[in-house]
């Protein structure tokens, strides 16, 4: 079974195709950039969403249970876009119940490179080198309090097979 | 001093001049770039020699190059006026060489009790030193006249150690070390002696678009430099540039211009590495603006 096919299989296939919006390389897409927010980055309540207006799908979901909705666009690398059709999508995307400012590019090329660019309508001045400090710091933290668990982990396995170990021993 | 006094006079009397030469607009008076830069946060760019450190170009002086956009947005405010090289580079007739020749004469004149000024307070410093330097040299005398045989009068008049500087002659200063000033802004302006100097800028679509971007950021109190630093069109601060770095890389696209997907991630990343915010501008047909924000997410 090739990629393609496989990721029709997917539930998400038929819950896209639902839609009724006749956009494949799209949809395709979706599913992939889906896939990576759900498996790879551990998204919160991702969900699909289909503008028809634009003829084209699009998600949303939180980075963490306490951040807010964001909007994702799958687009293909291939693909070309203007000032005028980026203004479109700020303007016309849109998840019901939760204001977003702004949508996220997820960049597609056909390696399963994705990259994320947050487009906004208006002047969003750059971060403060005092945010980007506490955003550091936390990540770091992150990383730092999931190496501790995982060597925790480590160690009451390597206990818990010793303990085993030795009742079968005595 | 005196130039200083002049060009204040002149700043509320009249117009700002913008040189225009080769198609560029340069400012060469120093209080006019300082008026546009406080006042009008036009900040331009120094491009001239500094004639102190001649051999570097990492610190320029006047004159100060402006941006099209800039001399456009000024001569629309009426704040300034073009100058054309016809008003300044000409040969000068006889009137003008005789105010020359005068000018510098009462300058040498001036100069020449400033000179002697200035000497008198050099001896005044070095007065102790020149007192033991003048009794050294007696002394010796007497020493030289004693083995000679001669009888002399050891008991010395005290007065004679007296060292009265206001007694003391000092000649005027030679003419040709006199000072001469050479003048950055040229004071022998004389306007319309051509038809005065053509401005079109903007004169096409990007042009205009270019400007009403300008104008817009312009109006919204940004401070904006040229943005070629980072491959943009202009550079976007909220202040003035000598104090805060620039918050967006400007980049001014028509309103229905396809660019790649890959473009985007390049205005994307090149804005996250150096921690502005890439925008896209553009102009719809009704000459309304869009801005889009493009920023890196973080998610890699």
């Amino acid at each position: 079974m090739s990629e393609k096919e496989s990721l029709h299989c997917h539930f998400l296939s038929a819950e896209l195709n639902e839609y009724g919006i006749d956009n494949p390389t799209q949809m395709d897409l979706t599913i992939l950039v889906y896939l990576n927010l759900c498996e790879v980055r551990g998204w919160w309540n991702v969900k699909t969403h289909g503008c028809h207006e634009m003829n084209i799908f699009f998600l949303s979901g939180q980075s963490s249970k306490s951040s807010p909705r964001e909007i994702i666009l799958p687009i293909s690398s291939t693909s070309s876009l203007s000032p005028a059709d980026i203004q479109q999508y700020l303007q016309i995307i849109k998840v019901d119940n939760s204001p977003t400012k702004g949508l996220i590019l997820a960049v597609c090329d056909t390696d399963s490179t994705m990259v994320f660019y947050k487009v906004t309508d208006g002047l969003v001045p750059p971060e403060s080198p005092e945010e980007s400090e506490q955003k550091k710091e936390k990540q770091s933290k992150k990383i730092k309090m999931r190496r501790n668990h995982l060597s925790h982990q480590t160690q009451l396995y390597l206990e818990t097979n010793w303990k085993q170990n030795e009742k079968q021993s005595g | 001093m005196r130039v200083y006094q002049f060009s204040v006079l002149k700043m509320v009397e009249s117009k700002v001049k913008l040189h225009l030469c080769n198609g560029q607009c340069f400012i060469w008076n120093a209080n006019d770039a300082d008026v546009l830069r406080q006042e009008f946060h036009c900040v331009g760019s120094l491009v001239g020699c500094l004639p102190r450190a001649p051999r570097q170009n990492t610190h320029l002086g006047l004159p100060l190059q402006l941006l099209p956009e800039e001399t456009t947005l000024l001569l629309e405010k009426g704040v300034a006026e073009l100058v054309s090289t016809a008003d300044t580079l000409f040969d000068p007739n006889e009137k003008l060489i005789e105010e020359f020749k005068a000018h510098r004469k009462s300058s040498y004149c001036q100069q020449i009790e400033l000179f002697r000024a200035e000497r008198k307070k050099e001896i005044l410093q070095n007065l102790p030193k020149i007192i033991e330097g003048k009794r050294a040299k007696r002394q010796k005398m007497l020493e030289e006249k004693h083995e000679a045989g001669e009888t002399v009068d050891k008991e010395v008049n005290e007065d004679e150690e007296e060292f009265n500087v206001d007694k003391i002659t000092i000649p005027p200063v030679p003419e040709h070390h006199a000072l001469v000033q050479l003048y950055t802004e040229s004071p022998y302006i004389v306007t319309g002696q051509s038809s005065p100097p053509l401005w079109s800028y903007p004169s096409t679509d990007q042009e205009r678009l270019r400007y009403s971007v300008f104008k817009d950021l312009w109006e919204k109190g940004y401070f904006i430099t040229s943005g070629s630093k980072f491959g943009g069109d202009f550079l976007v601060y909220p202040g003035d540039p000598a104090r805060y770095h620039s918050f967006f890389i400007a980049i001014c696209l028509s309103h229905d211009k396809k660019i790649s997907a890959l473009d985007v991630i390049a205005l994307g990343r090149l804005g996250s590495n150096v921690k502005k915010t890439a925008l896209l501008c553009s102009k719809d047909s009704d000459g309304k603006l869009f801005y889009s924000s493009l920023q890196w997410t973080g998610m890699s």
